[in-house]
């Protein structure tokens, strides 16, 4: 039921959700954003914690970066000291604590678009007046992230067949190696984008500043009852918010 | 008997990208009618690739250097010609699918060039519904591209630009990427095509790919001969 909404609704409840992500910076209140933002997506049938697994190795990194923000922190009570050291305090746990909202909150929104259907995004994108040529980039931006990826990957299987293993390497050794492949990895990717480019434009891209469509988008009842909801819901959180 | 109509034309291509470099093309003439494959062989850095950008417009539209000489489709020079009028007119293949095919449902694919050129969306459909029936792809229309064989990948690619219904197609090494099976595939859609009297340029590496030309060339020092002359 809920995968048939118009994208532009799922557009409207990730702009609501983010910008509440952005203004609360209560971290009780921003835990309440989130799991209101993973009970939507689990409605839409996105699969959060799938996404979590695939994004493990990037979460360790904003972990580390959590633990270092809530660290570096000062004011407040302090929470955990060695001697006269004070290593967190509640500022730094409230600051740390809400930054991972903050993150999850994103990772939440970005589940939620991808519910929908690309070429319905894009579509929605220019029936909310966006241009074409930016919503169609931004698209294959998402096209190229899964061929960059094989890429690198290619470019690591290539190193590993000439005998090396990358993972037993010192970290100075990784990053010489990085540095090698990096240039041919780029290269690769710009010629790609290079020959997509020019198949698009033998096929009429740009000829015109408009385009017709085969796909048009229009709301049902079920959409303007969850742009109600999350309207109203939105305006009332901010308002308790920003009164109390 | 009535001869077939002459669609394209290119006389006396000569090209150097710049001044003092050498002549990537010299002198090349090439007629190509209604109906007819055209193969054209050669080794690597023998010009091939720079030819299809010519005869599809990228050269010098998109790509500078010193071009001569003329290329006509249907007796329209394609000179300074708009993107409108190369993507009616020319309608070019490349080597990887994986670098033309941009939507993951193959119907936006096929709706993609028509769309571009403004053509109303009941038309854009009955022209799918007749390209798909053509080419025998009617149970890939709703498939998702990246979950297709090579050989149905090229087929695909090879539909999206057959929606824009153009004269003349350029097939730039389409079979380099794709096995036997996808190769035969790709080959009963060209002998379509060429019933239905497109023109039809071949490029490619192995002459087995071409064994559907009416005729072949060899490309050598940027000079194009028939292959019973080399």
């Amino acid at each position: 039921m809920t995968k048939a909404l118009d994208p532009r609704t799922k557009l409207l409840i990730v702009l609501c959700l983010s910008s509440l992500g952005l203004i609360i910076t209560h971290p009780i209140l921003l835990t309440f954003v989130f799991l209101v933002g993973l009970l939507i997506s689990m409605a839409f049938k996105g699969d959060f914690f799938s996404l979590i697994k695939r994004f493990k190795k990037v979460l360790y990194l904003f972990i580390a970066m959590i633990i270092l923000q809530s660290l570096f922190t000062t004011g407040g009570e302090p929470l955990v000291e060695i001697g006269s050291v004070t290593l967190l305090t509640t500022l730094g746990f409230q600051r740390g604590f809400g930054y991972l909202m903050r993150v999850l909150i994103i990772l939440v929104c970005g589940i939620i678009v991808a519910t929908a259907k690309m070429r319905h995004m894009v579509q929605g994108l220019v029936q909310l007046g966006v241009p074409y040529d930016f919503a169609f980039m931004a698209s294959i931006g998402i096209k190229f992230l899964p061929l960059l990826v094989e890429e690198i990957q290619d470019t690591f299987v290539a190193i590993e067949l000439r005998g090396i293993d990358f993972k037993k390497l010192s970290l100075k050794a990784k990053l010489e190696i990085i540095s090698y492949i990096f240039t041919p990895v780029f290269a690769g990717a710009l010629m790609k984008a290079k020959k997509l480019s020019l198949s698009v434009e033998c096929r009429g891209f740009r000829a015109y500043d408009q385009r017709t469509s085969i796909l048009t988008l229009k709301m049902n009842s079920l959409d303007y009852l969850w742009i109600a909801l999350t309207l109203t819901l939105t305006i009332w959180s901010l308002y308790l918010y920003l009164i109390y | 008997m009535i001869s077939p109509k002459l669609v394209v034309e290119a006389s006396q291509l000569t090209f150097q990208y710049k001044k003092k470099f050498p002549y990537i093309l010299n002198n090349v003439s090439l007629n190509i009618h209604e109906g007819q494959i055209v193969g054209i062989m050669g080794l690597s850095g023998s010009g091939k690739s720079t030819l299809i950008q010519i005869l599809n417009g990228i050269i010098p539209n998109r790509i500078p250097g010193h071009l001569s000489g003329q290329v006509s489709i249907h007796g329209q020079s394609i000179n300074n010609q708009d993107v409108d009028f190369l993507a009616r007119n020319v309608g070019t293949i490349f080597q990887d699918p994986d670098c033309q095919i941009i939507f993951p449902w193959a119907e936006d694919e096929l709706a993609f060039g028509p769309e571009n050129l403004c053509r109303p969306p009941t038309e854009i459909l009955s022209t799918i519904d007749q390209v798909t029936r053509s080419l025998n792809i009617e149970h890939l229309r709703y498939a998702n591209p990246n979950h297709l064989s090579g050989g149905q990948k090229q087929i695909i690619a090879l539909a999206s630009v057959l929606t824009l219904n153009v004269p003349f197609m350029i097939l730039d090494e389409s079979m380099s990427q794709i096995d036997d099976q996808g190769r035969e595939y790709v080959k009963q859609a060209l002998l379509t095509l060429k019933k239905e009297g497109k023109a039809i340029l071949m490029v490619e590496h192995e002459l087995e790919n071409l064994s559907i030309a009416d005729t072949i060339y060899w490309l050598e020092n940027g000079h194009l001969k028939k292959r019973e002359e080399v």
